[in-house]
């Protein structure tokens, strides 16, 4: 069953806002605050408003999210009734925040751990943070499912309005640029010392990013109750194991194929019915390898794919939450950015991802593929008309 | 309805097999992955990885569920603080060796979600995965959802587990809310192989397609759920998840559980416990 999308906030290095980081999508140059990691790599940073920088009081990953949070609550109308209704909160994340915070495992491990440092910890679970902001009364959790976490994080809020348990849920992801994952990805040898080329033949691995994202999800009698239907739906979700490797996806991509079909299953859907795909893309070869031949397969080459990722970077466990709000906005303006720096077609994925142009779509979807053999997919639909 | 198929614990001191609960000569996926086997495939992980393999393992042999219906089971791994010794490990490194010095397999390991990625590996589950790790009602959390899942056919089963491991951040913790700040001494006793460690796991499954299984905990219908967060107080033991389950189900048994199913569900873990 179909939840309505009444309200969203996003803070990515392509932007400030959900209409920022639309803005900051267009061209293939790098975003505004691109550097280099403790480690030399290119890294991805968010412009986080002064207003929100509680200067370490708080993780950053909840900076970027109280901001993302803010945005998407005036854009639903919810500052008013916050506490009387049934709102539930899941947020995905890595563990980039509060799990792998490097600065507090020296203290801890040195005994020099104070009493600010563990309140600062207890304040980190994103989703538990959120619902004690907002006294909220719904359940409150935090996916850690790796980079699909923010994707999983809307398909558990789907699972919860359909099963009854909430009348509105804030869901989304919210995740840090952090030396932890830095050096974790590092140590891979999947990050590029290069601005990343997501599908590109010559691709060499991806670039690191922050951000995050909320999406308010309500069920249908809710937002008609409030009056704030707004023609926006996530329509379907799947996800699906790969039950092969802890890191590397199935090299056929078989997984994200089994979670994709799943998807167009729950939401009553046909391949041909998607008007484009918003793919993972990380830049590395084995997801982009994956994802490409899945996509072949299911689509055979007739629906135009991409990544964002060239100018978002790899948000980990924000990438779903924001890649579902940027697939919100192609879906109003009826119109997407392309791959960001593709160049040379890349023999072994059958077809190339899509240039920047108009679309005709009323569903879109969105996938993200994950450590553990985590494979998720989202389809949104649109009802009207295309904005400016 | 939502009924409890398998059980199954794991502590450090090593997981109690009992014979499954189906009719003889089934096939079980356990029986395909003898002890040798095991050790093999779970050498790079740490005892909460292991931990949660082998609940997972007792809970399928338990339940006797087949290969075939065990492949579209979701996985659904809850924890307070996740696998803290994995990723200290981790870190350690960095902090003694350089930034540019960690291990990819100790990195690889301290995803929280490796133990689901495990049981999914070994016992080629295909399912929807989630890992959630939150202080509060972190078992809650899981029960609720598995009970969503089931329920709106995502999957016909679910592998529940809470997962904890003892830590050095662990002993804080329960320090502080003791209210003193005194840390342990020996901090080698937390190293990752070492570390006491815990997981508890239900195989819950939809009654309707389980009439024959011997178990038939029945939980309650949707109409029945409600979440009543002011009634699960903070979770504590830290790292036991039997009876952090055990103190969840009598919490919320009108919510969550039949009366007589709570019951007998409460005193089989208590047995199993002791």
């Amino acid at each position: 069953m179909s939840v309505c999308i009444t309200g969203m906030g996003c803070i990515s290095p392509a932007g400030i806002s959900c209409a920022a980081t639309w803005d900051g999508l267009q061209g293939d140059d790098a975003p505004g605050l691109s550097g280099l990691s403790e480690t030399g790599q290119i890294v991805f940073s968010a412009p986080l408003n002064p207003a929100y920088d509680s200067n370490g009081r708080l993780h950053r990953s909840v900076d970027l999210l109280n901001q993302a949070l803010d945005e998407a609550f005036t854009d639903a109308g919810l500052n008013e009734i916050a506490g009387s209704h049934r709102i539930g909160v899941c947020i995905g994340t890595t563990s980039a925040s509060f799990l792998n915070d490097m600065d507090f495992h020296r203290k801890l491990r040195e005994h020099l751990l104070d009493e600010k440092s563990l309140k600062r910890f207890f304040s980190g679970n994103p989703a538990e943070y959120v619902k004690k902001r907002l006294a909220l009364r719904g359940p409150a959790m935090t996916v850690i499912n790796a980079c699909a976490s923010g994707t999983d994080a809307i398909g558990v809020a789907m699972s919860w309005l359909n099963g009854g348990i909430c009348d509105i849920v804030i869901a989304g992801g919210a995740d840090e640029i952090h030396s932890v994952s830095g050096a974790g990805f590092h140590s891979l040898g999947v990050t590029s010392q290069h601005l990343c080329r997501p599908f590109d033949r010559d691709r060499d691995g991806l670039n690191l990013g922050e951000g995050a994202a909320v999406l308010i999800l309500e069920t249908m009698e809710s937002a008609a109750r409030r009056k704030r239907v707004s023609g926006m739906y996530v329509e379907g979700y799947a996800a699906a194991g790969d039950a092969r490797h802890i890191t590397q996806p199935d090299p056929e991509g078989l997984g994200i194929e089994r979670a994709i079909r799943q998807a167009l299953k729950c939401a009553g859907l046909k391949s041909e019915d998607i008007g484009f795909i918003n793919a993972h893309g990380t830049g590395t070869i084995h997801n982009d390898l994956a994802e490409g031949r899945a996509f072949a397969r299911i689509f055979a080459g007739k629906c135009p794919y991409f990544s964002t990722k060239g100018k978002t970077g790899h948000t980990l466990g924000a990438a779903g939450a924001i890649e579902a709000v940027i697939t919100a906005i192609m879906l109003k303006k009826q119109q997407i950015t392309g791959s960001c720096r593709h160049q040379n077609q890349d023999p072994e994925i059958p077809f190339p991802p899509a240039a920047a142009m108009k679309v005709a779509a009323r569903y879109a979807l969105s996938t993200s593929l994950a450590f553990g053999g985590c494979n998720s997919a989202l389809i949104l639909k649109y009802e009207g008309g295309a904005e400016q | 309805m939502i009924q409890i198929n398998g059980l199954g614990f794991c502590s450090s001191s090593g997981s109690m097999m009992r014979e499954p609960a189906s009719a003889a000569g089934v096939n079980l996926p356990v029986n395909n992955l003898p002890e040798d086997g095991l050790k093999k495939q779970l050498r790079g992980c740490g005892a909460f990885v292991t931990a949660g393999v082998r609940a997972a393992m007792q809970a399928m042999h338990d339940s006797g569920i087949t290969g075939e219906n065990l492949a579209t089971t979701g996985i659904i791994v809850t924890s307070r603080l996740g696998d803290q010794n994995t990723t200290s490990e981790f870190i350690d490194d960095l902090i003694d060796y350089g930034i540019d010095q960690g291990s990819p397999l100790k990195f690889a390991h301290s995803n929280h979600n490796a133990a689901a990625s495990y049981i999914a590996k070994l016992f080629n589950i295909y399912g929807p995965a989630v890992t959630a790790v939150n202080f509060e009602a972190s078992f809650a959390n899981g029960l609720i959802l598995a009970q969503c899942w089931i329920e709106q056919g995502t999957c016909n089963n679910v592998l529940l587990l809470q997962i904890e491991s003892c830590s050095l951040l662990s002993e804080v913790l329960v320090n502080y809310e003791k209210g003193c700040m005194t840390l342990p001494a020996d901090t080698t006793a937390f190293a990752d192989s070492k570390a006491p460690c815990a997981a508890a796991c239900l195989l819950l499954g939809n009654h309707e397609l389980n009439t024959n299984n011997s178990m038939r905990i029945l939980l309650s219908s949707s109409a029945e759920i409600s979440y009543a967060p002011e009634e699960i107080p903070f979770e504590t033991p830290l790292p036991d998840p039997a009876r952090l389950i055990t103190a969840v189900l009598k919490i919320l048994p009108r919510q969550l559980v039949t009366i007589a199913g709570a019951t007998y569900l409460i005193e089989k873990i208590n047995q199993e416990i002791k």
